[in-house]
C-alpha cells in the first residue's frame, strides 16, 4: 500500500482522514501470509488501557457490521469502541432513566430522541473517524467510536497490551487514546509473517474530573468559595 | 449694681455647672467619638464580610447562569456546527437570555471565536486571559476583568459536547449600580479602582461624585489592600477607608474600596449633642436663676447690714436692724441692733458728759459755747443776752469750809440760775465758780432787769444742812446784736463786763463800748511785759527824796519806767495792775530789786552815800522767796541795808494784815527800811498800824499835791505826820510840786518831801549830777 493508509483521528484531523481514505481506494494489497501483530501501549510511564491500535493497509476498506454501546449507570459500555467503517452501533439503554445520546463529532453527528431500551434503528457509522458520544441529559457521560477504515484493529487491555491478526505486509500503525494530545502515532511497519512486536507511548492530557449531575455545579461553587476565601 | 458677693455666688455657681457640663460634653464627645470610629471601623469590617458573601452570591449567579449556558444543548449545537455566524447570535441570543453585559466564546485552545459586540477582540481576549489560564487549572474561572474601562465580573467555563469544544465566558458589569446595590445593603460606600499612577482609577463607586473625585485623588500608596481601616477626607466628609483586591493576583489588581461616612456615624450623635448642650444651657439658666436667687439671698441681708454698719458708723442709731428668718443672718442682725442701741446709749451718756458738767448736770463751757453759735447761726437778727456770772469771795467759801460744801454751793447756785430763767433760755457752768447764761429774745432793759433779778436771787441767803451762807456775785452782761454778733465777741466782751463790775463791786455791768479796746491793749501789753526784761525796754529812774532839815538827798525811789517800741512809754500806773494780773510781778521786782542795787552799788562807787527806796506789789506780799532774794542781793552788791527802803501800800499791807506783818518781819530782818506807801488811801485802822513793823510812812501824793493853808487835806497831812512822829516813824510827803506846798510841810516837820518841785524821777547818771549840783546849791 506504500504510503496509502486509513487514518484514525479525532475531529481534529478531519481533511486529513478524507484523503487516507481516498488514497487506500486506490491502493490493491496483495493476499499475504498471516501474522500475529503485538503491541504494548504505555503513557511514557505505565502500561495504558483503552488504546486504539490500527493498521492500515493502503486500500481503505468498510464492512457492514454491528456493534453496541450500551448505557448502564449513565455511563457509556465501553467507554470507547472502535468499529470499522459501515458498522451500525446500537446504543441500548440499560438504566431506569431515559437518556438523549448525541454527538456533534463531523465524522457522525446524530442525536437519538430521549429513549428507554434499545432504540429503534442503530446508528451506522460509515466514515472513519473519531465520535464523541454523550448524553444530553447527563453531561458526564461521555463515549468514543473510534470508526476504522481498517478491519485490523484492537483495543489495549488493563495491561495496556493488544494482538491483532493480520496478513503479513506493510501497514501504517496508528494509536489513539481520549486523552491523547500531541502528534497521532502513525508510523508505518512491516509485518512479517512470523509477527511484529511493537511499542507505542503517547502522550496524554490530564484526566478529565469526573463529575455527575448537579454536583458538578455545586463543586464548582464550592471551588470557589474556597478560592475567594484563601485567595 | 448687683453686689460683689452675689456676683461671686453666681459666677461659682454657674462655673462649677459650665465645668460639668463641659465634662460631660467632653465624655460625650470622646466617647461618642470613640465610640462611633469603633462602630464605623466594625461596620466597615463587617460590610466588608457582607461584601464576600454579596460578592460571592453575586458571582455565584454569574457562575450558574454561565453553566446553564454552557450546558444549554442549541448553544452546543451552535458551537458545535462551527458556523461563526450562527456561533455569534447564539452567543448573543443567550447573553441577552440570561442577562449577561458581556459574553465571548474562545476555541477550547483559547482563540477567539465570537463576542458581543462593542469592545475590540483582541482587547477582550487579552483581558481574559488570566481567567483562562485560571479555568485550565480549576476548569472554571471567576474574576474581575477591567475591560476598556470598564469593569465586568467574568465568569468562564467549558462548553462540553460532551468533551470540550469550546470556552464560554459572560460577564456582569461592576458599576455604579452594583456598588450603589451593595451600599443599599450595608450603608457603605463602595467603590471599585485600580492604581493609576500615584493615585486611583475608580471604575464605578456609589460615593457622590465631588467625594468620587477625591477617591481619584488619594495617594494609593496609603490606602493598603489589606483590609486595614485608615481615615480620609473625600469631597469635604469624613471617611473611613478600607480596601482589599477584588481579582486575585497581577500587578496592579482591582481593589474594592469601601468608604464609611464618618459624618453620616456621627449624625445621630451631633444630634445627641446637640441636645447635650440645649440641656447644658437650660442647665446653666437654671444655675444663673438659681446663683441669682441664691445669691440675693445671701447678699442683700448681708449688703443691709454692711448698710446698717454704715449708719451705725455714721452715728444714725434711728433705725432698728432687722433681717428675716432664723439663720446666722438674722443673728448677725439682732446682734448688730443690740451692739447699735449699747452704742447709741453709751454714746449719749458720753456725749452728756463730755457736753456737761458733772457737778451741776450743766452744760460745760464747750457745749455753751456751742449752744451759742447754733443761737446765732439760727438767727442772727434775733436779740438775746449773755451773762457772766462769778460768785464773789468763792475762794473763801472753798478754803474755809472745804471742797465738798463748796461743791454743794455750786450745785445750788446752777439750780437757782435754773430755776431763775426762761426754760428757753441757756444756764451753763464754765469752771470754777463761772457761770454763764445765755437770755433768748431780750433786749437791753430786760435783759437788765433779769440780770439784776438773778443776782436778787443768788445774793438771798442759802440754807445748806451745816451752814448758812450768804452769797454775793457779779454779773458781766453783753448784748446781741447790739456788743458783737458773734459767740467769741459776745464771751469776750461779757467777760470784759464782768471784770469790770468786779472792779467796781457793782453787781450788774453791761459792757461799755471801748471796754474791748481797752482790753485788747491790756491783753496786748500783758504779752509784751513778758518780754520787756530780756528786750532790754525796762529801765529805771530815780527820784530824789530830799531831807528837809538837813536839806539833804538821803534816798532815791527807783521808779520802773516801760518803753514799748510802738506805744512808747507805758505808764507804770498801766502796766503795773497788768503784770499783777499776769503774775509777772514777781520777775518786775527781782529785775527792780538787782538793777537799783547795783546802781546803787556804783553810787557808792562814786562817793555817793545814797538809800534806794523800792516799790513793793501786794503780790509780792505773797513771795515767800522774796526776802531771800532782796538779802542775796544786797549781800552780792555790798549795799548797806539801812539803806534799803522797802514801800508797800497800805492797800496791799491790809489785805492780808496776818500775812503781812509776818513778810514784813522777814523783810526787814537784815536791817532794810520799811515804808508805807500811798498812806492815807488803805482805809487801815490805828490797831493795825500799830502792828506793822515799819520805819516810814509815805504820805499820799493825791493829799500833797492840792494842799493849801488851811484845807482838808493839810490838817490830814499834818495829823499824819504828827501821827506817825509819834509812833515813832519818819515821815516822806510825795507830790511836792509847789514851794507853798513846800513851805507847809517843812513847818508841818514833815521829814522827807519828794516831788517835782525839787526834781522828776531821773536817769542813773543825771541823778548823780543833781545830786551833785543839789549839794553844792545847799552848801552855798
Amino acid at each position: 500500500m506504500g504510503r496509502g493508509r486509513g487514518v484514525v483521528g479525532s475531529g481534529r484531523g478531519k481533511r486529513f482522514a478524507i484523503a487516507a481514505m481516498m488514497t487506500a481506494a486506490v491502493w490493491w494489497v496483495p493476499a499475504a501470509p498471516a501474522a500475529v501483530v503485538d503491541v504494548a501501549a504505555n503513557d511514557g510511564k505505565a502500561p495504558l488501557a483503552d488504546v486504539v491500535v490500527s493498521l492500515h493497509a493502503p486500500v481503505a476498506t468498510s464492512a457492514p457490521a454491528r456493534a453496541v454501546m450500551d448505557q448502564r449507570d449513565s455511563t457509556f459500555l465501553p467507554g470507547v469502541l472502535a468499529v470499522q467503517a459501515g458498522t451500525t452501533v446500537s446504543f441500548p439503554n440499560s438504566d431506569t432513566v431515559r437518556h438523549q445520546v448525541y454527538s456533534f463529532s463531523p465524522a457522525k453527528p446524530f442525536e437519538l430522541p430521549l429513549y428507554e431500551g434499545t432504540p429503534l434503528a442503530p446508528v451506522l457509522f460509515d466514515r472513519p473517524g473519531v465520535v464523541v458520544v454523550g448524553c444530553n441529559i447527563h453531561d458526564w457521560m461521555i463515549g468514543y467510536i473510534v470508526v476504522l477504515d481498517t478491519p485490523h484493529f484492537a483495543k489495549t487491555d488493563a495491561s495496556g497490551r493488544l494482538r491483532i491478526d493480520l496478513p503479513a505486509g506493510r501497514y501504517r500503525l496508528q494509536a489513539w487514546h481520549s486523552r491523547g494530545i500531541g502528534e497521532p502515532v502513525s508510523r508505518v511497519v512491516d509485518v512479517p509473517a512470523e509477527g511484529l512486536s511493537e511499542t507505542v507511548s503517547l502522550a496524554l492530557g490530564p484526566p478529565p474530573v469526573s463529575r455527575r449531575g448537579s454536583d458538578r455545579l455545586r463543586a464548582l461553587q464550592e471551588r470557589f468559595r474556597r478560592l475567594e476565601r484563601d485567595p | 449694681m448687683r453686689s460683689r458677693l452675689q456676683t461671686k455666688i453666681i459666677a461659682l455657681l454657674i462655673l462649677v455647672v459650665l465645668a460639668a457640663q463641659l465634662a460631660t460634653f467632653a465624655v460625650v464627645h470622646v466617647a461618642t467619638g470613640r465610640s462611633v470610629s469603633r462602630q464605623l471601623t466594625q461596620d466597615l469590617e463587617l460590610a466588608e464580610r457582607v461584601w464576600q458573601r454579596f460578592y460571592t452570591s453575586r458571582s455565584g449567579q454569574l457562575l450558574e447562569s454561565a453553566v446553564v449556558l454552557a450546558d444549554d444543548f442549541g448553544f452546543k449545537s451552535a458551537v458545535a456546527s462551527d458556523d461563526q455566524a450562527t456561533m455569534e447570535s447564539a452567543l448573543r441570543n443567550q447573553a441577552s437570555r440570561i442577562g449577561a453585559d458581556a459574553a465571548l466564546l474562545l476555541t477550547p485552545g483559547g482563540e477567539w471565536r465570537a463576542g458581543l459586540e462593542g469592545a475590540d477582540a483582541a482587547v477582550q481576549r487579552a483581558a481574559i486571559e488570566p481567567l483562562l489560564a485560571q479555568a485550565r487549572e480549576e476548569g472554571f474561572a471567576v474574576s474581575v476583568v477591567a475591560v476598556d474601562g470598564k469593569l465586568y465580573v467574568m465568569a468562564l467555563l467549558p462548553v462540553m459536547a460532551p468533551h470540550q469544544i469550546a470556552w464560554v465566558a459572560i460577564g456582569s458589569t461592576l458599576g455604579d449600580a452594583y456598588a450603589n446595590d451593595f451600599r443599599a445593603l450595608t450603608g457603605m460606600d463602595a467603590s471599585f479602582a485600580d492604581r493609576h499612577g500615584a493615585g486611583f482609577r475608580v471604575y464605578a463607586s456609589s460615593l457622590p461624585a465631588q467625594a468620587r473625585a477625591s477617591l481619584s485623588a488619594l495617594d494609593a500608596a496609603g490606602i493598603r489592600p489589606d483590609r486595614s481601616v485608615v481615615s480620609r477626607t473625600l469631597g469635604g466628609s469624613q471617611y473611613f477607608v478600607l480596601a482589599e483586591p477584588l481579582s486575585g493576583g497581577g500587578s496592579a489588581p482591582v481593589l474594592l474600596v469601601l468608604q464609611g461616612s464618618l459624618d453620616a456615624a456621627m449624625a445621630p450623635y451631633s444630634q445627641l449633642k446637640t441636645r447635650i448642650a440645649l440641656l447644658s444651657g437650660l442647665a446653666g439658666l437654671i444655675a444663673l436663676v438659681v446663683a441669682a436667687l441664691l445669691g440675693r439671698g445671701i447678699s442683700r441681708p448681708v449688703s443691709q447690714l454692711a448698710q446698717a454698719a454704715q449708719r451705725i458708723q455714721a452715728g444714725d442709731y434711728s433705725q432698728p436692724v432687722q433681717a428675716r428668718g432664723r439663720d446666722e443672718i438674722s443673728g448677725l442682725a439682732s446682734a448688730l441692733d443690740h451692739m447699735q442701741r449699747g452704742i447709741a446709749a453709751r454714746e449719749e451718756r458720753i456725749v452728756h458728759q463730755a457736753n456737761h458738767d458733772a457737778l451741776t448736770g450743766l452744760p460745760n463751757r464747750a457745749f455753751a459755747r456751742e449752744q451759742l453759735d447754733q443761737a446765732l447761726a439760727s438767727g442772727s437778727d434775733a436779740r438775746g443776752a449773755v451773762l457772766m456770772l462769778d460768785l464773789d469771795r468763792f475762794k473763801e467759801i472753798n478754803d474755809t469750809l472745804g471742797h465738798d460744801f463748796g461743791d454743794q454751793v455750786l450745785r445750788e447756785v446752777g439750780k437757782r440760775l435754773r430755776q431763775s430763767v426762761r426754760e428757753a433760755d441757756t444756764v451753763a457752768r464754765l469752771g470754777g465758780d463761772e457761770f454763764m447764761v445765755l437770755l433768748h429774745d431780750v433786749d437791753a432793759d430786760t435783759a437788765g432787769q433779769r440780770a439784776q433779778s438773778l443776782l436778787e436771787r443768788l445774793r438771798q441767803p442759802l440754807d445748806l444742812p451745816t451752814t448758812r451762807v450768804t452769797l454775793d456775785c457779779s454779773i458781766g452782761m453783753a448784748l446781741h446784736p447790739a456788743h458783737g454778733r458773734d459767740a467769741s465777741t459776745l464771751l469776750r466782751r461779757a467777760d470784759i463786763a464782768l471784770y469790770d463790775a468786779k472792779q467796781a463791786r457793782s453787781g450788774v455791768a453791761v459792757y461799755r463800748e471801748g471796754r474791748d479796746e481797752v482790753h485788747l491793749r491790756q491783753l496786748g501789753l500783758m504779752g509784751d511785759l513778758r518780754q520787756s526784761i530780756a528786750r532790754g525796754q525796762l529801765h529805771l529812774k530815780f527820784q530824789p527824796k530830799v531831807d528837809l532839815a538837813q536839806r539833804q538827798v538821803r534816798h532815791v525811789e527807783a521808779l520802773l519806767r516801760w518803753d514799748h517800741p510802738a506805744l512808747g512809754p507805758i505808764p507804770p500806773d498801766e502796766f503795773i495792775p497788768l503784770a499783777e494780773r499776769s503774775g509777772y510781778v514777781h520777775e518786775l521786782t527781782r529785775f527792780v530789786v538787782e538793777q537799783a542795787l547795783r546802781q546803787n552799788s556804783r553810787w557808792r562807787d562814786e562817793g555817793l552815800d545814797l538809800g534806794v527806796a523800792i516799790n513793793l506789789s501786794a503780790m509780792d506780799l505773797m513771795d515767800a522767796d522774796l526776802p531771800d532774794f532782796i538779802h542775796d542781793c544786797q549781800r552780792r552788791h555790798r549795799v548797806p541795808p539801812a539803806r534799803i527802803i522797802l514801800e508797800v501800800t497800805e492797800g496791799a499791807l491790809m489785805r492780808d494784815v496776818d500775812y503781812a506783818v509776818r513778810m514784813l518781819h522777814r523783810l526787814r530782818a537784815g536791817g532794810i527800811r520799811l515804808s508805807i506807801d500811798d498812806f492815807g488811801t488803805g482805809y487801815s485802822s490805828l490797831a493795825q498800824l500799830k502792828r506793822m513793823p515799819v520805819d516810814e510812812l509815805k504820805i499820799d501824793k493825791s493829799f500833797v499835791m492840792q494842799m493849801t493853808e488851811g484845807s482838808d487835806d493839810a490838817v490830814i497831812v499834818r495829823s499824819t505826820i504828827e501821827l506817825g512822829h509819834n509812833m515813832g516813824l519818819s515821815v516822806i510827803a510825795e507830790g511836792v510840786e509847789t514851794d507853798a506846798s513846800l513851805a507847809l510841810l517843812r513847818r508841818y516837820r514833815c521829814d522827807m518831801v519828794q516831788g517835782y518841785f525839787f526834781s522828776p524821777p531821773l536817769a542813773a547818771d543825771a541823778l548823780l549830777d543833781w545830786c551833785r549840783a543839789f549839794a553844792a546849791e545847799a552848801e552855798a
